[in-house]
This record gives structure tokens, sequence and C-alpha cells, in this order.
């Protein structure tokens, strides 16, 4: 099943620890460490952010739970 | 079922989803880039922007809290939605035709999982605000200094650096997503990352958990505080 070399899959992991342990450090109160919300506060000022913000969660959701499923659309 | 033409195929939609991609990241950059250079211009000159009501505290002192949520809220997913069905028609006919039941899949996928958000959403926030009146029964709920409004929250605000570091990780994150979409060898995509998790129900259920719970958390919750009447 695994299509590619292990050394993919753990780079992935590295960063979605490195994006972690960043929001770990906002989240304990080291100063200076703006944590995620604050990052998406900045980009939801205005409603167009906003937009692109939701835009972006939506097919996220989409495209990893809904799609090459055709449950709907099954003729 | 012969594999050979379906790679093909799939690698091609990889190498076309490239654009969007990067489209996207350069949005979201654009977006932060121009948020953090109104929160750093000098107090005496910023400007803040003006909010619609219903869209910050002062639409909760005109309207009750609720209906300003519900305003902002639908507002925020119409919007989004909206935007979401321009990306896809214009990356379908500008980009690639990637399959007869694209646009269907998009436009009922989407809506459907916007059905299936908005009362999840709305049990935990009333499961939130059951939780809040026993934690704090007089009712003046702590409000965290990133949920205050704009012109109160630029008080708050922390070092550049900290906001660039997130940046660039996130440069990172869409750079190795890129080199994977554009079919180097050993790269996985982060689809094939969460194809390797959704391989078992549990898995599935935490993704999608964990997916609700961030749009919650986004685009519910720290609104509920700005606008609680």
């Amino acid at each position: 099943m695994a299509r590619y070399p292990l050394i993919g899959y753990l780079a992935w992991a590295v960063l979605f620890a490195a994006l972690a342990a960043w929001e770990g450090l906002a989240l304990a109160g080291v100063t200076g460490v703006p944590a995620l919300r604050d990052v998406f506060r900045v980009i939801m000022r205005y409603p167009v952010g906003r937009w692109a913000l939701f835009a972006l969660w939506l097919w996220a959701g989409w495209h990893f739970f809904i799609r090459g499923w055709h449950f709907l659309l099954r003729a | 079922m012969p594999m050979g033409p379906l790679t093909v195929l799939a690698a091609s939609a990889d190498r076309q989803a490239l654009v969007p991609m990067a489209a996207g990241y350069l949005f979201l950059m654009s977006a932060l880039a121009l948020g953090l250079r109104l929160l750093y211009r000098p107090r005496a000159t910023q400007a803040e922007p003006r909010q619609s009501p219903g869209s910050g505290p002062a639409g909760s002192r005109r309207g009750s809290g609720r209906a300003a949520l519900a305003r902002h809220v639908t507002g925020t997913f119409v919007g989004g939605y909206l935007l979401l069905m321009a990306v896809v028609v214009a990356y379908y006919y500008a980009v690639a035709r990637v399959g007869p039941g694209f646009l269907q899949s998009a436009i009922t996928g989407t809506a459907l999982l916007i059905g299936l958000a908005v009362p999840v959403f709305a049990a935990a926030s009333w499961l939130a605000g059951r939780l809040r009146r026993r934690g704090h029964p007089a009712g003046h709920p702590p409000v965290p200094g990133d949920l205050l409004p704009p012109g109160q929250a630029s008080t708050a605000r922390r070092p550049l650096i900290g906001y660039l570091i997130w940046a660039v990780l996130f440069g990172v994150l869409f750079a190795w997503e890129g080199l994977a979409l554009a079919r180097v060898t050993g790269v996985p995509s982060l689809s094939d990352v969460v194809r390797v998790i959704m391989r078992y129900p549990v898995g599935r259920w935490a993704l999608f958990a964990l997916w609700l719970w961030a749009g919650w958390q986004v685009f519910i919750r720290r609104w509920q505080f700005l606008l609680r009447a």
C-alpha cells in the first residue's frame, strides 16, 4: 500500500510537529509568539479574508471526505 | 481494471492542482500581509476596517448578540461558499476539465458538508454555553486578548517575527505539497498522507471530527465571544 518511501511521510510528520510546537509555545504564553488564532484574526479582519478562509476549510472537507464518493450523484 | 491510464490521469490532475494551490497560498498570504500592515500601522493613523452590522461588537450593541452572530455566520458561510464555487468553476473551465462529475460534486458535496456542520456547530455552541454558565455563574466570562475587537486587539499585538515564522512554516508546508503535486519522486502529497490515515474507520472519524472542531473554533466560537450581548 505504501507508494512512497517512509521519509516522505516522516517529512510531513516533522512539518506538522513544527506547526504544533510553535502553536504550543504560543499557548504556553511564550512572549512574542502569536497563536494560530492570532494569525487567523489578522486574516479575518475583512470579509474577504473570512470568505477565503472558510472556502479553504470547506474545500479541505470536500477534498478529503466527499470527493471520490458518488453518494449524491449516483444515477 | 487497467491502472495505467488512471495513474496518468491522476498525475495530470495533481499537476493541474498546483495552480489553484499556489493561488490559494498567495491569496492567504496577501490577506495576512494586509492585515499585518494595518495592525502595525502607527496607532494615530490606523484606520480600522469598517465593521458591518453584526461583524463586530458594534453590531452586538445594535442588535441582540444571537442575531448578530447569525448574520455574521450566514455572511461568512454564504460568502465563502460562493467564493469556493467561483474558484472551482474557474478551475474547471480555465485550467482542467477533470471529470464530468467534478462540478456537481463540488456544488452538492460542499453544500452537504455545510448541512452536516451547521447542526454540529449549533450543538457545540449550546454545549459550550452551558459549560461556560456553570463555570462562570456571574455571566462575565473571560475574554482572551485574541477575541477582542480589532481596535482593542491591536494593543495586544505581538512582534512581527512571530507572524513571519507562521508564514514561513505554512510556506514550507505548501512548498512540500507543491513538490508532491509536481510528482517529485518520493514526496507524498497531503492527500496521500490523509489517505493512509483514512484507511481505518477510526482515522476517518478522528479526521472528520478534527475538521469540524477546527471550523467551529475559527468561524463560530471566537465570534460568539465577540458578539455576545
